[in-house]
């Protein structure tokens, strides 16, 4: 039986899928996120190899993370097999980024390449030179 | 604008370019490209950038946010990649540049430039 109260999506809250270490750490890169860039759309730290979900964070329903978890990990599983055979020589991955029409989608992987931070923000909130300063500051 | 002459416009503005190619969405093959490094391998390039392109819009359509794709950009330790989608979203242009030499504003302006007119 599904509970549609127990499934909501806490809304404007960071949330911590495990009580663990691994946890702490991926909800102080998501409040650090947070306190730079408050506007956020959405956040999350995701396990690659899994698309297990460390901490989430939205600021409306619309914006599920657990809607796109599974998808940033296998677009990134993708990349590092296109630079491991090679195909992409430069070095590795720092991080990717999705322009929308008026709001983008920001990856990098951390966590020696085994965990991923996401953030959405609207272009009108945050320009791309600001998501990559606030990401690279939180999530290294 | 043929995917040909929209690798000449590119290279044309972008001299110092790595790679660049027009590449057909569906099979991920390109239609024209130019490399400057020997050991580029373009076909293998444009095969996996053509995954992150069909994935990425799926993972958008998953958010069901009503937006479309406008760019991906990948940055590696030495280089800067970057997908742009045509209008029709039949192709995409595919631009690796060496950081050092060119930034993203500039390759993301050429590219741009240069997407409007592929057909």
């Amino acid at each position: 039986m599904i509970f549609s109260f127990l499934n909501r999506l806490p809304i404007k809250k960071i949330t911590v899928a495990t009580a663990d270490v691994n946890g702490r750490q991926a909800q102080t890169v998501l409040e650090g996120l947070l306190a730079d860039l408050p506007e956020l759309l959405m956040a999350c730290v995701v396990e690659l190899a899994t698309g297990k979900m460390l901490a989430s964070y939205t600021s409306r329903k619309e914006y599920n993370p657990n809607h796109i978890s599974l998808r940033y990990a296998k677009i990134l599983r993708t990349m590092n097999e296109a630079l491991d055979k090679g195909a992409w020589p430069g070095g590795e991955l720092l991080d990717s980024t999705l322009m929308l029409d008026d709001q983008l989608h920001h990856l990098r992987p951390l966590h020696n390449g085994e965990w991923y931070c996401m953030l959405a923000v609207r272009m009108a909130d945050a320009n791309l030179g600001i998501a990559k300063e606030i990401m690279r500051r939180h999530a290294n | 604008m043929s995917p040909k002459d929209t690798v000449k416009g590119i290279l044309a503005d972008l001299p110092t370019l790595v790679a660049v190619a027009v590449v057909e969405t569906e099979t991920g093959m390109p239609l024209a490209s130019h490399a400057n490094i020997a050991d580029f391998d373009i076909e293998t390039a444009a095969a996996y950038n053509t995954e992150v392109v069909k994935s990425k819009l799926k993972a958008i359509q998953a958010l069901k946010l009503n937006q479309t794709l406008q760019d991906i950009l990948l940055t590696l330790t030495d280089q800067l990649h970057l997908l742009k989608l045509s209008p029709a979203g039949d192709k995409f242009i595919y631009l690796a540049v060496n950081s050092k030499d060119t930034n993203l504003a500039q390759a993301r302006q050429i590219m741009k430039a240069h997407s409007a007119s592929l057909n």
